[in-house]
């Protein structure tokens, strides 16, 4: 009976000191993660993209009906990305690159699809754009940058001339952001060291476009 | 000698059970044992899901929630606070009287102005994405939003209102609020907001 008084005292010393020394937490948190990963889309949109030429003089000249338009968005979301403007036109044995000149002053090579001009590559703008070969059924026109806007609180544009395996263009340097870039050929940008009556008449084409990756 | 061994012995546990105290009867121990037990308070945070891939399109997400188990024997109040990091420090995460969180980019910080933007609806707020924060707890618990208090911190309240222990749900919508997610102008990456609950100062 005595014993039984004794051993409530002992318990009861342990539970005092057991409470105070365990049951204070008193903060916790959660991490809330999401994550956004990579995104870019480009998109092309065109006012006018055909035109009727009209020869001028003794077949010296040539005069577009209308201008020809292009506009390319573009969204990044990576803070350090890259696109290239690049065209191609077609020639008897296959597409060529048909961007030539520089960043600022950037030419375009439109040919009839059974060109004879050089089928190499790069060739074709190179020779063009210094008149040392002969450029049947080829015709240069100047590739007016009209605009490039950006939006948004960091996003910039450095274009420089870039030189790929196997096209040439402009490249951009972008940061995240929204791009809005405006390009034009005026009726009256006939690169005429390119025009002569080498060149038959139909149907010349050329093609603009960009991209992300270098070609 | 065993009969001296034995008396030494009987002498002993005479001395220990003469010196108990008469106060140690039944009811007087059940008194004590009452007022010795401490202040136990516990904040247990509990990870649903709080991980999510946004839809870089859109910046929709699934969902996330989390949830804190709260337990007090002593009315403690708490309070819960969200935590951002930017270009100029840990900041405020709550926008909306506290009905939404916001994320920032840790691998791209925004600034303050960003912040300011996406919890104002003032302009762009690249790598700050907002979303729709609620939040459930049990009764008799109740929760208060407090822009101002003595921390000079926006926070949620957390009243206890004699209850011992309550669930605090919390959820985060998976759609963007007030267009602050758009797209490109928010860098890829990852974007964080710690929510956290503590005691309430005295």
């Amino acid at each position: 009976m005595k014993f039984t008084k004794f051993l409530p005292i002992v318990l009861a010393f342990a539970m005092t000191t057991g409470v105070a020394s365990a049951a204070l937490t008193t903060k916790d948190k959660v991490d809330y993660q999401i994550t956004v990963p990579e995104y870019y889309d480009i998109v092309a949109t065109k006012t006018n993209s055909t035109a009727t030429a009209s020869v001028t003089g003794k077949y010296t000249g040539l005069t577009l009906g209308n201008g020809l338009d292009a506009t390319f968005t573009v969204i990044t979301n990576m803070p350090s990305d890259v696109v290239y403007l690049y065209a191609e036109t077609k020639v008897g044995e296959g597409y060529v690159s048909a961007l030539y000149g520089s960043e600022s002053a950037p030419y375009i090579a439109f040919t009839k699809d059974t060109s004879t001009i050089s089928s190499l590559a790069k060739a074709t703008a190179a020779d063009m754009a210094t008149g040392t070969a002969t450029s049947e059924d080829a015709i240069g026109f100047a590739l007016s940058v009209d605009s490039v806007t950006p939006s948004g609180q960091v996003a910039s544009a450095t274009p420089s001339w870039d030189e790929g395996t196997t096209r040439d263009g402009i490249k951009y340097t972008l940061k995240n952001g929204k791009y809005v870039f405006k390009y034009s050929i005026a009726t009256d940008a006939l690169s005429t060291a390119t025009f002569d009556t080498d060149d038959s008449q139909g149907t010349y084409k050329a093609t603009l476009y960009m991209q992300r990756a270098q070609l | 000698m065993k009969s001296k061994a034995k008396t030494i012995l009987g002498l002993i546990l005479g001395v220990v059970i003469t010196a108990t105290p008469q106060a140690f009867a039944d009811t007087d121990l059940t008194t004590e044992l009452l007022s010795d037990i401490q202040p136990s308070i516990s904040v247990a945070a509990r990870t649903i899901k709080n991980e999510e891939s946004v839809n870089a399109a859109s910046g929709i997400h699934g969902g996330l929630i989390g949830e804190f188990d709260l337990e007090t024997n002593n009315n403690t109040n708490f309070v819960m606070t969200a935590v951002i990091k930017t270009q100029e420090g840990d900041a405020d995460g709550f926008a909306n009287d506290g009905k939404v969180l916001m994320f920032t980019n840790l691998d791209y910080l925004p600034n303050k102005t960003a912040v300011d933007n996406a919890k104002n609806h003032t302009g762009l707020s690249p790598n700050v994405i907002a979303y729709p924060f609620t939040l459930k707890i049990d009764e008799p618990m109740t929760l208060h939003w407090q822009p101002n208090n003595s921390q000079n911190k926006p926070r949620w309240a957390i009243y206890a209102n004699t209850g011992t222990s309550a669930k605090l749900t919390q959820t985060i919508a998976g759609v963007p609020y007030n267009d602050t997610y758009e797209r490109g102008v928010d860098a890829k990456g990852q974007y964080q907001v710690t929510v956290y609950v503590t005691v309430m100062e005295q």
